[in-house]
C-alpha cells in the first residue's frame, strides 16, 4: 500500500481529538448511536425523526389496517430494522437460546466464477414467514475452540462457527451452496462515509502491491442498481454497496421481504409456490417517501466521538497501533468531499479507522462465500469508530462478520492474510501495552 | 483626595466587571438560576411520583377487585399522572438524572418510563393473534426483573415497562378513531392461568414506574445526587435551555406530532390506546413553558428563570418568545381531539393544519431558545 500522504488525508496524532464537533456527538448511554448530526437544520430533523419513527416501526402482513406498513415478507428475518440494529448498533450472534435476532445466513452458489442464489433458498436464508407460508428453513450454530499462543506464553481461545441447517422447508440446499452469518452492522455515520470521495479512497488502494508490503488493499468496484452506474462500493461487510439508497433497499427486500421501486420483485424464489400466490401489501410495499425518510435519518445520524482522549495509555495505545501496522489499514481520517444532499456532511473531518478497501483476510475468516468481485476470503475493513460503545449500546461485545470474536482482542487475533504481520506484531507485544491498545480500542 | 477617587475608580471597574462578565444583574447569577431550577424539578418531579402513587394503589385496587368501575378509576389516575409527566419532560436531554450517566455509570431511566413506539405484540394478545407476548408465553415468569431485563433487550419497539406498557395493560389496543381502547376488567378476573400473569404483568410494571419515578425524585432532593451534580454545572443555563430547546424543536415537533403528520398512521400517535395524544401534547408544550418562565403548580414561582435572563439581555426576543408561546397554545388548542381522528383529516383539514402551525411555532420557539443561547453565551445544542 502507498502512504504517500495525500491532500485530504490528515495524518493520525493531529487528528486524536479532532473529529467535527458540528457532526459527531459525545456521550456514553444506550442512546450513543442514536443522535442526529448537531449540524442537521430543524427543518430536516422533521424528515430525521420520521425516519427513526419508520426504523423502529414494526411492519405487518398485507393486508392490514396500516396501509403504510403493510406487506411484511412473506418470508423474512425480522419484522423492523431497529429489530437488527438495535439502538442503530451492531447485531450478535445468537444467545444460549439458539434463536437468530440480529444476524442472518448468507447463501452464494458459485458457478463457473458467477455466483448465483441458492435454487430453493435465494441469497439469504429467511428463517420466519407470515401465517400461511412456510418459512425457509432454520439454522443453527455450534463452536469449537481453537488455542492461539502469544509471544509471552499466554493461551488465547477463539470459537470457530460451525453453521448447520434444520427444519428446511424446501429440501436441501444445493451441494455446492456456501454459507456464512452475518451481523447486523452499526448505522450510525453512513452519510459522512457516503460523502468520502472515490479519489480518496484509491489513493490507499495497492491492488498489485507495489510497495512490497504486503498489503493489497483494492477498491470494490460494483453496480450501484439505483444511479445504474458502476461505483467503489462502501457499505457491506463486502463493500457490495456504494449507495445508502441501493444499500437499505436491499436490506429491505432481503431482511424483511419489502419490495421498492429499487428491489421490484418479490423475495421469493419459484419453488416457493405459496409465499408468490401471497397478497402483497401494494406495489412497491416500502414507498418511496419512506426510503427518503430512512435515507435522511441514517445519513444523519452522528459518529461518537473518541472518549477519554487525555488518558496517557490511549494516547499510547493509539500510537502503538500505528506502530505495529494497523492503521495501514484502519486509516484513521479523511476529509469529506461534497454529499450530494446534505451539505452539512461535506468537508468534514472524521475518523472512521477504515480504508473501505478489500483484503486478502486469510483462511481463518475465509467463509466460502463471494460476494460480487470480492472472493470468499476478502473482506472490507470494517470502520472502527464507536466500537468500544457496543457494550454499552448493544451490551455485548462480539465482533467480526459473524460475531464470532468475544471481545476486541479476539477479534484481532483472527486476522490473518495482508494482517498477518500486524497481528504477529500484536501478539509480540507484552501484556501492558496489549493493554494500551484496547484502551485505546475501546475509547473509540 | 487622590486615595478617594482611587476607590471610586475601583468600585466603577468592579461594577462594570461585574455587569461584562456575566451581562445580567447581580441577583440574576447563574448559581441562584440553578438553584431556582433545581426547585422548580423537585416540585414537578415529587408532583408526578405523588401521582403515580396514587395510580399504583388504584391498579393495586382494581387488581384485588376487577371491575369496570375499578379499571376506570385507574384510567384516570394515569391520565393524572401522565399529565404531570408530560411536564417533567423538559427536564430532559442534557444527561440529567432522567437520562445521562451518574458518577457511578448508571443510566438513567428514561428508556424503562417512557419508551415509545410499542409493539403490543410483545406484551399481550392483539387482534389477530390471540396468543402473542411475554403474557401468553408462559416459558417466562413474570416479575420486575423480568419485565426489566425484556425491555428493548431484542428490539427498540419491544417496550415491556413505562407509561405505555400500563396504557395498553389498561386500555387494550384502539381499533376507533372516535373513542380509546376498549380492554375489558374481565382480562384481569383470576384464572389461574393467562389472566393471572396479565395481572402480575400489571402490578409489575406499575410497580417498577413508581419505583423509577421515586428515584426521579429523590435524586432532585435537596443532597440527592443529581441536584448536586446540576447545581455543579460550569453552563446550567445553557442545560436548561437545551433542555427545553430539543423538547420543543425536536422531541415534541418532530418525532410525537410531525412524524404522525407524515405518514398519517392512527397508530403514530404517542399515546394511542387511551387517546390521551392531545394531553401529551398540551404537558410537553406547558413544560416548556413553565421551565422559560419559572412556573409551578397552583401559582407557585421559581425565581430567577431563563425568562429573567433573556429579558435583561435581549427584550426584542423575549417578547418574540412570549408572542409564540401564545401562537403555540392557541394552535394546539385547535388541533382535533382524538388526534388519530385528526391525522385521519384531509390534508387541509382544520385540526392538521393546526397540528402543522403547532409544528413550525414549536420550531421557532426551539429557534429563538438558540438565538437566547447564543446572546448569552450558553452553549444550546439540539440533539436529541
Amino acid at each position: 500500500m502507498f502512504l504517500f500522504c495525500a491532500t485530504n488525508k490528515v495524518s493520525g496524532e493531529e487528528l486524536l481529538e479532532n473529529m467535527d464537533k458540528e457532526i459527531s456527538v459525545n456521550r456514553e448511554t444506550r442512546e450513543s448511536f442514536a443522535a442526529p448530526i448537531p449540524a442537521l437544520s430543524l427543518s430536516k430533523m422533521r424528515s430525521f425523526t420520521g425516519g427513526r419513527h419508520l426504523f423502529r416501526r414494526t411492519w405487518t402482513p398485507a393486508p392490514s389496517s396500516v396501509k403504510s406498513l403493510d406487506g411484511l415478507g412473506p418470508v423474512f428475518n425480522r419484522v423492523s430494522c431497529s429489530g437488527c440494529h438495535v439502538k442503530d448498533g451492531r447485531g450478535r450472534p445468537p444467545k444460549d437460546d439458539g434463536k437468530f435476532r440480529s444476524m442472518v445466513i448468507k447463501l452464494s452458489l458459485l458457478k463457473n466464477n458467477e455466483i448465483y442464489p441458492d435454487p430453493n433458498y435465494g441469497y439469504q436464508l429467511n428463517d420466519k414467514s407470515i401465517l400461511g407460508v412456510p418459512y425457509e428453513g432454520k439454522a443453527k450454530i455450534e463452536y469449537s475452540l481453537i488455542n492461539i499462543k502469544l509471544d509471552d506464553g499466554k493461551i488465547k481461545k477463539l470459537s470457530k462457527p460451525n453453521i448447520t441447517f434444520h427444519s428446511l422447508s424446501f429440501g436441501k440446499l444445493h451441494n455446492e451452496t456456501k454459507y456464512s452469518g452475518r451481523v447486523a452492522p452499526f448505522v450510525f455515520g453512513l452519510g459522512l462515509i457516503e460523502a468520502i470521495s472515490e479519489t480518496d479512497i484509491l489513493k490507499n488502494a495497492d491492488p498489485k502491491d507495489l510497495d512490497n508490503d504486503g498489503i493489497s488493499g483494492r477498491a470494490h468496484k460494483i453496480k450501484d442498481i439505483p444511479s445504474k452506474k458502476t461505483m467503489i462500493g462502501k457499505f457491506g461487510w463486502k463493500a457490495t454497496r456504494a449507495t445508502l439508497i441501493h444499500h437499505i433497499t436491499g436490506a429491505a427486500s432481503q431482511d424483511m421481504g419489502l419490495t421498492s421501486n429499487i428491489f421490484p420483485e418479490v423475495n421469493c424464489m419459484k419453488i416457493q409456490k405459496e409465499c408468490i400466490e401471497q397478497i402483497h401489501g401494494g406495489q412497491p410495499e416500502i414507498s418511496d417517501a419512506q426510503i427518503e425518510r430512512l435515507l435522511v435519518y441514517m445519513q444523519n445520524l452522528a459518529p461518537p466521538r473518541q472518549r477519554n482522549i487525555e488518558k496517557t495509555s490511549i494516547r499510547e495505545g493509539k500510537s502503538l497501533f500505528k506502530k505495529i501496522g494497523c492503521e495501514n489499514c484502519h486509516i484513521a481520517s479523511y476529509k469529506t468531499g461534497v454529499h450530494p444532499n446534505h451539505p452539512e456532511l461535506s468537508n468534514r473531518i472524521i475518523t472512521p479507522y477504515s480504508d473501505f478497501l478489500l483484503h486478502d483476510m486469510g483462511e481463518g475468516l475465509d467463509d466460502g462465500v463471494n460476494e460480487g468481485d470480492a472472493k470468499s476470503y476478502e473482506w472490507k475493513t470494517p470502520p472502527l469508530w464507536g466500537i468500544g460503545l457496543v457494550k454499552v449500546v448493544n451490551k455485548h461485545t462480539h465482533f467480526l462478520h459473524d460475531g464470532r470474536a468475544k471481545s476486541i482482542e479476539e477479534a484481532i487475533l483472527w486476522h490473518g492474510g495482508e494482517a498477518q504481520k500486524s497481528k504477529n506484531n500484536y501478539k509480540a507485544l507484552n501484556a501492558q501495552n496489549r493493554k494500551k491498545i484496547l484502551d485505546f480500542l475501546n475509547s473509540l | 483626595m487622590y486615595k478617594i477617587r482611587f476607590t471610586v475608580l475601583v468600585q466603577i471597574l468592579l461594577i462594570f466587571l461585574l455587569i461584562g462578565k456575566s451581562g445580567h444583574a447581580a441577583n440574576n447569577s447563574f448559581s441562584s438560576l440553578a438553584n431556582s431550577y433545581a426547585n422548580l424539578v423537585s416540585h414537578y418531579y415529587n408532583e408526578v411520583a405523588l401521582k403515580t402513587e396514587i395510580l399504583n394503589e388504584s391498579i393495586i385496587k382494581f387488581i384485588e377487585n376487577p371491575n369496570a368501575y375499578n379499571l376506570n378509576d385507574a384510567k384516570k389516575r394515569w391520565i393524572e399522572a401522565r399529565i404531570v409527566y408530560g411536564i417533567t419532560e423538559a427536564f430532559r436531554f442534557y444527561g440529567g438524572p432522567i437520562d445521562g450517566v451518574n458518577k457511578y455509570g448508571e443510566e438513567g431511566p428514561e428508556g424503562l418510563i417512557n419508551a415509545w413506539p410499542l409493539n403490543e405484540a410483545y406484551i399481550d394478545y392483539v387482534k389477530g393473534n390471540p396468543s402473542a407476548g411475554i403474557i401468553n408465553d408462559k416459558s417466562v415468569e413474570i416479575n420486575k426483573e423480568t419485565i426489566i431485563a425484556a425491555n428493548m433487550s431484542e428490539d427498540d419497539a419491544d417496550v415491556s415497562t413505562g407509561w405505555h406498557a400500563v396504557e395498553f395493560l389498561l386500555w387494550g389496543q384502539d381499533f376507533s378513531l372516535e373513542a380509546a381502547g376498549t380492554r375489558e376488567y374481565t382480562d384481569y378476573i383470576s384464572d389461574n392461568g393467562v389472566n393471572d400473569r396479565r395481572r402480575d404483568f400489571l402490578l409489575s410494571t406499575s410497580g417498577l414506574l413508581l419505583e423509577h419515578l421515586n428515584w426521579l425524585a429523590r435524586e432532585w432532593e435537596e443532597n440527592g445526587e443529581g441536584k448536586k451534580a446540576f447545581l455543579a454545572k460550569k453552563d446550567p443555563g445553557g442545560a436548561i435551555l437545551t433542555g427545553i430547546a430539543t423538547l420543543a424543536g425536536f422531541e415534541l415537533s418532530s418525532e410525537r406530532i410531525a412524524t404522525a403528520l407524515d405518514s398519517g398512521d392512527p397508530e403514530d400517535e404517542h399515546s394511542c390506546f387511551s387517546d390521551q395524544t392531545h394531553n401529551d401534547v398540551k404537558a410537553n408544550f406547558n413544560g416548556v413553558k413553565n421551565v422559560y418562565l419559572g412556573i409551578g403548580l397552583n401559582g407557585k414561582t421559581f425565581s430567577p428563570s431563563v425568562s429573567d435572563f433573556v429579558m435583561e439581555k435581549n427584550i426584542k426576543l423575549h417578547n418574540s418568545i412570549m408572542k409564540t408561546f401564545d401562537n403555540t397554545d392557541n394552535s394546539i388548542n385547535n388541533i382535533t381531539v382524538p388526534f388519530d381522528k385528526m391525522l385521519s383529516e384531509p390534508k387541509n383539514g382544520p385540526g392538521r393544519q393546526a397540528a402543522e402551525k403547532t409544528v413550525s411555532n414549536l420550531l421557532i420557539l426551539a429557534e429563538n431558545f438558540k438565538k437566547a443561547g447564543k446572546d448569552l453565551n450558553w452553549n444550546v445544542i439540539i440533539a436529541e
